[in-house]
């Protein structure tokens, strides 16, 4: 369950300020971030599966920049903490923050797919 | 200005897309370290380069290592953005040859601060540049022609181009080879 103060799960505000107020440009932003995010979330977890350091600390990188890009902040901050663990090959205790991770990602994915739904066709 | 981007999110890329084409820049994308290399070598006359740091393949310090070991006679304006953040990252890029440093997620407003100011200093290194070539300057009266095919003094050429003013003098050299002969010669002559 996600705390209230985590709704909703990105910064509506940030987000039209970095767009200037064209909500086209949002909704071009918010398809790309769900198209991009799903390999690098699928190179995330594989490199936790194989305890990959290297990979693990690029992967959570890509996918903190992408996350802060459109004001997903929480969501940033849990894969920042994946990329310290990554920077640090520490691998204690990363299945936690790796679900912590994901259940914020999916939050995130869930919200933007109900507000900027991807129309049948568009990958 | 002509502007290369490094920058393999493309959410960051859209973003930066936006913002650089509002301010009425000509930008080249590309999607990391090494492409964005191939590029700049290929077209080498980009003024600004704006890359991220932690990039597949290679990452934008190297690229600014490479960048700088050019010895290109056009300067180069150099940016990172990235979202490693800290005092310690900043003076490795800045060690790296970048002549400036952002955070993402940026303000669009503070970028298009910052490209003034490089555009300012890319400006000023063009007249230092010039004013720092190879003067056509006349074998017999030392007059410099400029670049509209006048030819001036010396002393007004530099006066027009720069804050220097001239206090007349004599060198001991030529006051040993043209003074005192002329002070001979006068006072040789029988009034």
């Amino acid at each position: 369950m996600m705390p209230k103060e985590d709704w909703p799960p990105l910064d509506r505000d940030y987000l039209t300020s970095i767009a200037e107020g064209d909500e086209e440009f949002i909704e071009e932003l918010a398809h790309s971030f769900l198209n991009s995010s799903v390999n690098i979330m699928a190179e995330l977890r594989e490199a936790v599966r194989v305890s990959d350091a290297h990979r693990l600390r690029h992967a959570a990188h890509a996918i903190k920049g992408s996350s802060r890009a459109i004001g997903a902040n929480t969501a940033g901050d849990a894969f920042e903490r994946l990329e310290d663990r990554g920077r640090d090959a520490d691998f204690s205790d990363i299945d936690r923050l790796l679900d912590d991770a994901e259940g914020r990602y999916g939050v995130l994915v869930g919200y933007m797919k109900s507000e900027w739904p991807v129309q049948q066709g568009v990958s | 200005m002509r502007i290369l981007v490094a920058e393999d999110d493309d959410t960051s890329r859209l973003l930066l897309g936006k913002t650089l084409r509002r301010l009425n820049h000509e930008v080249t994308f590309t999607s990391d370290g090494a492409e964005a290399w191939g590029t700049f070598r290929r077209d080498p006359k980009h003024q600004l380069v704006i890359t991220d740091w932690m990039m597949p393949g290679m990452t934008g310090l190297e690229l600014c290592r490479n960048i700088r070991g050019m010895r290109l006679p056009d300067y180069t304006y150099v940016f990172i953005l990235t979202t490693l953040s800290g005092k310690g990252r900043f003076l490795e890029g800045m060690d790296a040859g970048a002549d400036d440093y952002i955070t993402k997620p940026f303000d669009s407003d503070e970028l298009a601060a910052r490209l003034r100011v490089a555009e300012r200093i890319l400006g000023l290194e063009k007249r230092l540049v010039r004013l720092e070539g190879l003067l056509p300057i006349c074998s017999y009266c030392k007059q410099i022609r400029d670049g509209s095919d006048h030819w001036s003094s010396v002393e007004s050429y530099v006066a027009q181009r720069s804050e220097a003013s001239f206090s007349h003098s004599i060198c001991p050299s030529c006051f040993e080879s043209v003074v005192e002969p002329e002070v001979q010669q006068y006072e040789s002559v029988d009034y």
